[in-house]
């Protein structure tokens, strides 16, 4: 062989190795080894009976690096921070807010378009009445002229003229009977009635 | 004793009949290697017993999953290398000293070592050894005592067979260049 060319020395000394072991020692090393594999096979047979999902060790690593970054995340708030005791005094606050008795209040108006429909409602109301009023005094006026006009049908002529002679008479001439004639009825009752 | 075929013993260990049988034979076959291959990194006869039950324990425990894709012994013996060097990393860590303290403390209790027999040759050759990185120390065990081929120590270790080669290369001029300086 090459290397011992290179090195004469070490390639001349004996290869068999100086060490020696107890007597019976490889005797009994295989009784020994079989002690310790029994060992072994009780501290294994003490797991017997569990299992964990396939591959459950291969994705473990990953999970828990997974949580660890989901609690360092949830620690951090997204760079918001509170004042100092705030939620120490948070539930307090709001327990005291909850337990205080409320005044309820009631808004007589509710929205704008209630409060416009009320005003045209009223306007409209009042809007009526006024007319209806109006109607009821032309209807007063239109029934008493007719009733005078009724009243002054009903008398017969002659009696008016004689009334009217007799009222007259003394002071009063025929121009002033055409005056008031002319003055009290209009023509077409006039043609209507002579 | 004729040894058993790695194809035999893992078709006996699939059946829970003749799991121990097989478990068994496998002891039989790979124990003294591997507490060989453990004690020459861990240089304590302790630790070394203490790591090649362990090791033995995990291959009781994982041989149900073993692939075909790879040599059994090969899988074992990649086991013992992870545990021995994860040992030392931990001696280190506990002591609180580096690696080559931790070599250097190795070297102190070869010569204290109850379960030394070697001349000073050897030792002198041991604490050569210890001067080297832990991976190059285990290139270097693999290929000087145990004679494996590279695909081999490759297979273990999961490191190119050039790579090793150089590795090795490295060890054996270093090594060398140790004994020839202490003589």
């Amino acid at each position: 062989m090459e290397w011992e060319k290179e090195a004469p020395l070490l390639a001349s000394m004996s290869r068999n190795h100086p060490y020696v072991v107890p007597e019976n020692y490889f005797e009994n090393l295989a009784q020994s080894i079989n002690q310790q594999v029994f060992l072994a096979k009780l501290s294994s047979s003490t797991n017997e009976g569990f299992s964990v999902p396939n591959t459950y060790f291969e994705t473990l690593t990953e999970q828990i690096a997974t949580q660890v970054a989901l609690q360092q995340n949830n620690s951090n708030h997204d760079g918001f921070n509170v004042p100092a005791g705030y939620f120490e005094n948070l539930q307090p606050k709001i327990v005291a807010k909850t337990s205080q008795k409320q005044t309820k209040t009631i808004r007589l108006w509710a929205s704008d378009f209630s409060k416009y429909t009320a005003a045209a409602c009223v306007i409209l109301v009042s809007a009526f009445v006024l007319f209806l009023n109006q109607q009821v005094q032309i209807k007063a006026t239109n029934a008493a002229e007719f009733a005078n006009e009724q009243l002054l049908y009903g008398i017969d002529e002659t009696v008016i003229v004689e009334h009217i002679l007799d009222k007259n008479s003394a002071s009063e001439t025929p121009a002033d009977l055409e005056n008031y004639i002319l003055t009290n009825f209009s023509t077409r009752e006039l043609s209507n009635n002579l | 004793m004729k040894q058993v075929e790695d194809a035999e013993i893992l078709l006996k260990f699939s059946s829970e009949k003749t799991q121990n049988e097989a478990f068994n034979l496998l002891l039989q076959k790979y124990q003294q290697k591997i507490y060989w291959h453990v004690r020459r990194m861990v240089i304590n006869h302790d630790d070394a017993d203490d790591l090649v039950q362990d090791t033995f324990v995990k291959v009781w425990k994982n041989l149900g999953k073993f692939r075909n894709d790879a040599q059994l012994y090969t899988w074992i013996y990649r086991i013992a290398t992870n545990e021995s060097i994860t040992f030392l990393h931990k001696k280190k860590l506990k002591n609180n000293i580096s690696l080559d303290d931790v070599n250097t403390e190795l070297a102190q209790s070869l010569t204290s070592a109850s379960y030394f027999d070697g001349d000073k040759a050897q030792r002198k050759l041991q604490e050569a050894i210890l001067t080297l990185p832990d991976k190059q120390r285990v290139v270097f065990n693999m290929k000087y005592f145990d004679d494996m081929k590279y695909d081999e120590i490759s297979e273990v270790l999961g490191t190119s067979v050039g790579a090793l080669k150089a590795s090795f290369h490295i060890a054996v001029k270093k090594i060398e260049s140790i004994l020839l300086n202490q003589d």
